[in-house]
């Protein structure tokens, strides 16, 4: 028990950085799940642009097309006069759409004039986008038809103004009958979980085994007559048991803080979690038997765990990534703890069990096999040549 | 200045892997995006020496920079893109006192509206803050005492 309670104790060394990274990952987790969960409740529902208009022209067809938009879209104050201001918020979502009415807007559509009667700023990237370009476009050719045919100013707008509302009207009945559809807080708070309990692992359980590896320690170890099963038995205990405790804390705080979200995929997510427990002693050992130095220790795993995920998905969805780098990464362990996310979130939670969700799992306890092996070779050869 | 040319090189090498074998434009004309990584190994590296030189405490050395890189990254828009923008109209110096905002606005501004003026006062203030880095940290690592020979 000596060598399990001297392991225990000497987890106290890193508790800081234990403390730092539970932070960041309490913190920044909380905030990137709920900016990217989608339920089904609000991922059908009917698209509404946010527009922040300028009206320079301030005449009855300015101010009736802007009556219209505010029926049917969620018009905003654009805050500012600057184009460039205007695009940087259109850029960085502050709102979706930018339209600028200029100042001889009246003038030119009573001369007749279709083309480049107003200005906007969107990036075009979006089908909501583009539908409203087509829906303003579609809304100033009725009143161009309107007043061509000898309507007044007034009854144009308004004629229009009814029929376009008429057909914003039109109602689709979407049967959502897929999970692929929408992303769970517990999805968005396990993947960003993927670095930090990595990052926690590593360092903590690295650390704890430099410690055992240190001389001094070492000889008091060997001196104690204790036979060398018992030794290794109890420091394979102590590793584990402090990678559970750390686990298990981590899947206690998502779980109470997705409480209101009722998510009966819970536990396939701490399956996945305490596979990806087993890949971060299997890489702590690893990094251990490269080095006991721990600020080498904090570098490499920085290094390793920082850049993997990026490439797997966790700081970045996979949609995003290229397809060379999502094939790149699925030689790296953290690919196949978001890819079994990306399942459990897809698939209903009476299907998730199957042989794609094994296989998975399988292959992260595999790479934990695979970094444990490279430990021990590591290890003997330092061994073998005096390193 | 051997760690800040090896940041300057690993970014170099990065910026390229990116452009030119993964294909992805960054926008940014190849010349200026290794002058603007370079000025931000030169921040990150003069930061960390100024962490360096005031922290004494070990532990401490480790939790300050983490905490730091994190809250610069997070307010310059890395995880929530939103966040930048927002501060630019609420809270606009926050913007011009972080380092990651700095980097980050200066290759932005440069890929979409070209070499403007507040690309220039970006660049401008990440030299000045590295100057007041390294000053700072010499103030705190030189001797009070020297021997007399």
């Amino acid at each position: 028990m000596s060598v399990f309670n001297a392991i225990l104790k000497s987890t106290k060394a890193c508790i800081v950085s234990i403390i730092v990274y539970f932070s960041v990952f309490v913190l920044f987790g909380n905030i990137s799940a709920k900016a990217t969960a989608s339920t089904k409740d609000t991922m059908f529902e009917d698209s509404v642009v946010t527009v922040a208009i300028t009206d320079n022209d301030n005449s009855a067809l300015s101010r009736g097309l802007v009556d219209y938009l505010k029926e049917t879209e969620n018009v905003v104050d654009p805050q500012t006069t600057s184009i460039k201001e205007m695009n940087d918020n259109v850029r960085f979502l502050i709102y979706d759409y930018a339209l600028i009415i200029p100042e001889d807007f009246s003038e030119r559509t009573r001369a007749g004039e279709t083309e480049d009667l107003l200005e906007y700023v969107a990036p075009g990237a979006t089908a909501p986008q583009f539908l409203l370009t087509e829906k303003i476009r579609t809304y100033m050719q009725d009143v161009m038809v309107y007043l061509n045919s000898g309507y007044s100013e007034d009854e144009a707008i308004a004629l229009t103004k009814e029929n376009m509302i008429k057909l914003s009207e039109t109602k689709a009945k979407v049967i959502d009958t897929s999970d692929e559809n929408h992303r769970s807080f517990y999805t968005g708070m396990f993947t960003f979980n993927g670095y930090t309990l990595l990052m926690i692992l590593c360092i903590s359980i690295s650390s704890v085994l430099g410690f055992t590896k240190d001389t001094d320690v070492k000889n008091r170890i060997n001196v104690s007559g204790m036979h060398f099963k018992t030794k290794n038995a109890a420091t394979i205990a102590a590793v584990f048991c402090i990678g559970i405790v750390i686990t298990a804390a981590v899947t206690i705080v998502v779980g109470l803080m997705g409480l209101s979200d009722n998510n009966e995929k819970f536990l396939f997510y701490c399956i996945n979690v305490f596979a990806l427990m087993l890949i971060g002693i299997g890489m702590a050992y690893m990094i251990s038997a490269i080095t006991t130095n721990e600020n080498i220790i904090n570098m490499v795993t920085n290094m390793f765990v920082l850049s993997m995920s990026f490439f797997c998905g966790v700081f970045i969805d996979l949609q995003f990534l290229s397809p060379a780098i999502v094939k790149f990464a699925h030689f790296l362990p953290l690919y196949w703890y978001t890819a079994v996310i990306r399942l459990i979130n897809d698939t209903p939670a009476d299907k998730i069990l199957g042989k794609t969700f094994y296989e998975y799992l399988l292959i992260e306890i595999l790479f934990a096999s695979i970094f444990f092996a490279a430990g021990l070779i590591i290890s003997k050869k330092k061994e073998q040549y005096a390193v | 200045m051997a760690g800040t040319l090896l940041q300057i090189v690993s970014n170099i090498i990065v910026v390229i892997y990116i452009q030119y074998i993964l294909g992805i434009n960054l926008g940014v004309p190849m010349g200026t995006m290794i002058i603007l990584c370079s000025i931000g190994s030169g921040l990150g590296i003069s930061a960390g020496t100024l962490m360096g030189s005031m922290i004494r405490n070990e532990r401490l050395l480790v939790t300050v920079p983490l905490f730091f890189t994190m809250i610069c990254s997070f307010f310059s828009g890395l995880m929530w893109g939103q966040i930048k923008q927002l501060l630019q109209y609420n809270c606009p110096i926050i913007n011009k006192i972080n380092p990651a905002a700095l980097l980050t606005d200066a290759m932005y501004i440069r890929s979409t509206y070209g070499p403007t003026d507040e690309f220039y006062q970006d660049t401008l203030i990440m030299c000045l803050m590295i100057v007041g880095c390294l000053i700072v940290s010499t103030l705190f690592l030189r001797r009070r005492k020297y021997v007399s020979l």
